[in-house]
């Protein structure tokens, strides 16, 4: 299948995009690395009438830390975090989920901003995200904002970004020597939706007890969710399998999948409560906490 | 509207619309090696080289954003002699049908390029995202590390053997 | 016969890797076309319909049987090198071309080795006859003192100059008629055949210079799409063009065409990108009627349906042993429709002018298809040249006559060449698919743990459809005729007759006619072999269980054939099989466990036995597949590299089948239509494969396509369950039915 037709531009500045932005209002679509958008358009999914190919903006491909945040400009691919070995030793759920975003080819191609952009229902970055509290630096003509995840995300395929706006950068906590991740999935094959997946990342005091701690889900709503119950329950504890198994209920509770070829929503509620119970002992074993 | 690919070395302009994608491109530029299976971003087939070691499904990216980009298709990989990762996939017998061949290949140099002493586990990882319904899985692991050893010997070593 | 018009349509190589098929009069064919081939008899009967020995003592082979991607093209090769004591290389083989090669039906049921195989060596052994009996003349002497090499033929002990196939003939074709008796060569004298010799086709598919049938060109061609009803893949299609409107595609440049004829309607382009635009555009209106069953419901609405029923075998009495014995079990098992799902979709070229047809498909019988598309076209069948132009992989009936069906119609509408490449969705969502089936067993073992009796209910559609020249089994057809496919009963029972001995055994086939299948039916690797072998072999690991033996030893304890025997036992060996009946598992996250599986092929071609290990992620369902091992008896080895990988693609095909495919419908028609909805397995999936050969020299070589096929899912669902307990009895084994078998 073919996309639907489009005016294609290419700007050279962030300027310059914001302003195509702005001038072309609803019509317009970012094109970052169009991993999920052009096959939405192959689908008939999204028709924009313009695209604004970003893909030659100076300076976007950015990943800094800066003022204890990991700065993600809106051109880094998956690929640039996953072969990161830097990332990939201190960012345990940041490592976990940028070796199962999608495949390894559309790794090289799919951002981190334009997923979370996109923001697929069953995404992997939203949850990832979610859990460990990441905030998005927007643009637009009158200057920049930064919003926390939980505002930016919306609804299916809808966040806070408005007409004439783009998204710039992502900035995730740096996380200490405390503090651990996980990602967990369940996928049919690779590179497919997930079925259901959970991200968990958790901050430990000195006394064992959890200072922290990030629970999002995915591709169980209509949205990514952040289970605050769960959250609610593990915050300045210790944690014990009983505790994490009634944390792990909260996620169940608050999923609402559509059953699909991926399983009934039985099924994936379940998912949803195995796959946080699991995340969070991987996430405490990796900080030496045996559970 | 107009546009110059660089495939392969050569530039070729080219006329197309926006919406054209990049595997459709190549093909009508007379580059059959690229092929098309899936029509849906799933299966890898189509997967060329941007800028010399960045694998792409050359079906989901239009064409007018490869431009300053070189593109490496299979009829690309081989010099005078083929290369490496070709002779091992002929050795190693590492396809049937051989439809999905160019993308394993390209996704395969890709690997080796960035690993280039990758585990069995490595490079079944790497490659997870081409399909092969054959389906050769097993002999493509082992052509990918013949290609792998052949790539690391000093130049000239197997002509001394 | 051909007229000298559609015979003189050259076909060259073109430098690229395009084939660029030029349409010219010249009359003269090119080597690899056989420069007799206009006066060149066909019959399978003559010599000279399937050897050319050509002056620079090189030889033609005709094939009839073609290259799916099997390696079959190579291992011909060898066969006929051997019997003719040539290098390999100094043979050429023609495949699958109505005007060409000879007769062999299709190249299908792993019957190439065996069959095509058998009768290529025979002819070429008679070849070597006839050039002993020229050499015996020529040289004067007699035909005992004579040896054959390379190629020439020199008497023995003597100084008399050699001489040459080649010289022999003179470049005449062999005026003989095939020995079927003809002495062969005795394989103990190999020196290809046994030998992996590097397959020829793989340097241009590892160079992209290979040309599949979706590269190829012919000047003044255009480019074709077809628009189908929203009942996808149904037999009966239940709907009607009700109206098209033109004017949704006129604004597309590129000469837009619309093609309508009944039901049947396409688009025809000067490019590619406009053929796609417009079929995608183009406004059609269709009445649809509904009428799919629930797909929750599948397995009893088959079960409830009319069938035409057939006691294919009784022996003893098995309602009365059943009735007699102290323990005894039911099961049914279930198999879903699935899908041929190559990686390229389907595609062809035809040229049709007036009465005169050509087209370039990657059929799997180039003469089956020619009398189909003679009725769907209205021309003389004699004017209808069929030739075969391999595709990316071919697991079965899939869409390639369909596609070139409807090449041919869109070219006979606008009066140039056309070439047809379906979308994906046309792929997985119209091919013709795997079968769905029920197989109920029920089953009693006696006093001393041996099977008691057997009784085995199968619901099947024929597994065929082909086109076997009838236009109606072309996709096209069916839409203009509004006539569902027709065909026989065929491969619902295959494999249904276990190879065990069972003194009380009935199998009882209830066919499903054609139109009572709500997805279109016809041959996937195996055909019922696998659904049948499933049930067959995890009903028999119920029974062992039921014995409370090894289930190794159960199945060999029933087994009177020493080749099955010792497959099980090879397959066992390497495996480090431990032996006993299931314990308990363990209550841990992962269970692992083993399981095995026999069948021979058909009740009479290749033994096979697989054993598995699994693990069973138990809070997930998630099923993994750690390891497989194969023992596989085909009779003699053609080409043991071959084999292996012929193997290999088995196992792990199959155990995509076993854990994931499924084709998904609605009351309307198919729902799985891409890789996303219809996922196959991928590579960090794929277990460690063990191949071990057991060749046997001096048995017939018989196929191996498709064997390994059918004793995977029984090994897969026998682990599990000596795994977890749980049994699975209907395919896919997703982690979702793992659950629901786990905790009813």
């Amino acid at each position: 299948m073919i996309p639907g037709a489009f005016d294609y531009h290419r700007p050279s500045s962030v300027e310059e995009a914001v302003a195509l932005m702005g001038q072309y209002g609803l019509e317009a679509r970012i094109l970052a690395g169009g991993q999920s958008l052009i096959p939405a358009m192959r689908y008939r999914l999204a028709q924009p009438a313009v695209l604004v190919d970003i893909n030659k903006l100076p300076n976007l491909a950015y990943l800094s830390e800066e003022n204890g945040m990991l700065r993600v400009g809106a051109l880094v691919r998956d690929t640039d975090v996953e072969f990161h070995q830097d990332i990939q030793s201190r960012y345990h759920l940041i490592a976990d989920v940028s070796q199962v975003v999608a495949d390894p080819i559309v790794r090289y191609r799919g951002t981190v901003v334009g997923s979370l952009c996109h923001n697929d229902p069953s995404g992997d970055w939203a949850a990832t995200a979610i859990a460990a509290r990441a905030q998005m630096v927007i643009r637009g003509q009158g200057g920049e904002r930064t919003e926390a995840i939980d505002d930016f995300i919306v609804d299916s395929f809808t966040t806070s970004i408005q007409e004439g706006e783009m998204a710039v950068e992502a900035r995730f906590p740096v996380p200490n020597t405390r503090t651990s991740g996980a990602y967990e999935k369940i996928e049919r094959k690779v590179g497919d939706y997930a079925t259901a997946a959970a991200a968990v990342q958790l901050e430990l005091a000195q006394d064992g007890t959890i200072k922290e701690i990030g629970i999002g889900v995915t591709a169980v709503a209509l949205k990514a969710l952040r289970v605050a119950e769960g959250e609610k329950l593990l915050r300045g504890q210790k944690p014990t399998r009983d505790l994490i198994r009634a944390a792990a209920e909260e996620a169940a509770k608050i999923a609402d999948p559509n059953p699909d070829a991926r399983g009934s929503k039985e099924y994936k509620k379940d998912m949803a409560r195995v796959l946080v119970g699991r995340g969070l002992v991987k996430a405490l074993g990796r900080l030496g906490v045996k559970i | 509207m107009q546009i110059t690919l660089n495939i392969n070395g050569q530039d070729k302009k080219m006329d197309v619309e926006p919406r054209t994608l990049l595997a459709h491109a190549i093909r009508d530029a007379g580059l059959t090696g690229t092929h098309i299976g899936c029509d849906s971003s799933s299966c890898g087939v189509c997967t060329v080289l941007l800028d010399g070691n960045i694998p792409v499904k050359s079906c989901t990216m239009f064409a007018v954003s490869a431009e300053g980009h070189p593109i490496t298709t299979v009829e690309g990989l081989a010099g005078s002699n083929l290369h490496p990762i070709q002779q091992a996939f002929h050795d190693q017998h590492g396809l049937q049908c051989g439809y999905c061949t160019p993308g394993m290949m390209l996704s395969s140099v890709a690997l080796l390029e960035r690993n280039p002493n990758p585990s069995e586990d490595e490079i079944r990882f790497a490659l997870s995202g081409n399909l092969c319904r054959c389906t050769g899985y097993q002999n493509i692991v082992k052509a990918v590390q013949q290609a792998a050893q052949a790539m690391n010997q000093p130049a000239g070593a197997a002509a001394d053997d | 016969m051909i007229t000298k018009a559609s015979m003189s349509r050259r076909v060259f190589l073109k430098g690229s890797a395009a084939l660029v098929v030029g349409i010219g009069l010249s009359g003269s064919l090119g080597k690899a076309q056989g420069g007799e081939a206009l006066s060149r008899s066909l019959n399978p009967g003559d010599l000279e319909a399937w050897l050319a020995v050509l002056p620079d003592n090189t030889v033609t082979v005709y094939s009839g049987k073609v290259e799916l991607g099997t390696g079959v093209d190579t291992a011909l090769r060898q066969i006929v090198a051997e019997e003719l004591y040539l290098p390999f290389s100094a043979i050429t083989l023609v495949q699958g071309d109505t005007a060409l090669t000879p007769n062999q039906g299709y190249t299908a049921g792993s019957q190439t080795i065996q069959v095509g195989g058998s009768q290529l060596r025979k002819a070429a052994a008679t070849a070597r006859q006839a050039l002993l009996q020229l050499a015996a003349k020529k040289l004067g002497v007699s035909l005992d003192q004579l040896v054959t090499k390379g190629g020439y033929i020199s008497p023995q002990n003597s100084a008399s100059p050699r001489v040459s196939y080649g010289a022999l003939l003179g470049g005449q074709q062999f005026h003989y008629a095939v020995d079927p008796n003809v002495k062969l060569k005795d394989p103990s004298q190999y020196t290809l055949v046994g030998t992996s010799v590097p397959r020829v086709d793989i340097p241009a598919k590892a160079s992209g210079k290979f040309t599949y049938v979706q590269d190829v060109r012919v000047p003044g061609m255009l480019h074709g799409r077809v628009i189908r009803p929203p009942t996808t893949g149904a037999t009966t299609i239940n709907a009607t063009l009700e109206g098209v409107d033109e004017s949704s595609v006129a604004q597309i440049p590129g000469g837009v065409k619309v093609v309508r004829k009944g039901n049947f309607l396409g688009v025809v382009a000067e490019t590619e990108w406009a053929a796609i635009q417009a079929a995608q555009q183009l406004k059609v209106r269709w009445s649809v009627e509904k009428t799919l069953p629930q797909m929750g419901t599948l397995y009893n609405y088959l079960q409830g349906l009319k069938t035409s029923d057939q006691t294919e075998l009784h022996t003893g009495d098995v309602e009365a042993a059943l009735a007699a014995s102290p323990q005894s079990l039911h099961a049914t098992y279930q198999w879903p429709y699935q899908i041929h799902d190559s990686i390229g979709p389907s595609c062809a070229v035809a040229d049709v002018r007036g009465d005169q047809v050509v087209c370039w498909s990657p059929t799997q019988g180039v003469y089956p298809l020619r009398g189909a598309l003679a009725q769907l076209l209205g021309v003389p069948e004699r004017n209808v040249r069929v030739i075969y132009v391999e595709g990316s992989g071919c697991y079965g009936h899939n869409g390639a006559d369909d596609v070139t069906a409807d090449a041919a119609l869109l070219s006979q509408a606008v009066g140039r060449p056309v070439r047809v490449q379906w979308m994906r969705w046309d792929e997985h969502g119209w091919a013709p698919k795997g079968p769905a089936m029920v197989m109920k067993l029920r089953g009693a073992i006696d006093a001393r743990g041996n099977v008691a009796a057997w009784d085995n209910a199968v619901w099947t559609p024929t597994h065929s459809t082909r086109p076997s020249g009838e236009a109606r089994n072309l996709l096209a057809g069916n839409l203009i005729a509004q006539q569902v496919p027709t065909g026989g009963p065929v491969g619902g029972d295959r494999n249904a007759p276990v190879y065990y001995r069972f003194a009380n055994n009935r199998l009882v086939l209830h066919w499903i006619p054609i139109a009572s299948s709500p997805l279109r039916p016809s041959a996937l690797r195996s055909l019922g072999g696998v659904q049948n072998t499933f049930a067959n072999e995890s009903f028999m690991d119920e029974l062992a269980a039921l014995a409370k033996a090894d289930p190794l030893q159960f199945r060999l304890n029933h087994l009177d054939d020493p080749r099955a025997v010792a497959v099980l036992q090879a397959s066992a060996e390497r495996f480090g099989w431990k032996s006993g009946p299931r314990k308990a598992s363990s209550v841990s996250d992962i269970a692992i466990g083993q399981g095995i599986a026999f069948a021979r092929y058909e009740g009479r071609n290749a033994y096979v036995a697989a054993a598995a290990e699994v693990e069973v992620e138990l809070k997930s369902g998630a099923i993994r597949v750690r390891r497989i091992v194969v023992a596989h008896d085909c009779g003699l080895v053609i080409n043991p590299d071959g084999l292996r990988n012929q193997i290999e693609g088995n196992v792990v095909q199959a155990l995509g089948r076993t854990l994931k495919e499924e084709v998904r419908f609605d009351s309307q028609g198919v729902q799985s239509t891409d890789w996303s909805s219809y996922p196959i397995i991928t590579f960090p999936e794929v277990p460690t494969v063990e191949v071990v050969l057991i060749d046997r020299p001096h048995e017939p070589a018989v196929g191996a396509g498709e064997a390994t096929t059918v004793v995977i899912p029984g090994a897969i669902g026998n682990a599990v369950f000596d795994a977890t307990g749980v049994r699975l009895r209907t395919v896919p084994f997703t982690p979702q039915q793992f659950l629901a078998q786990a905790s009813p």
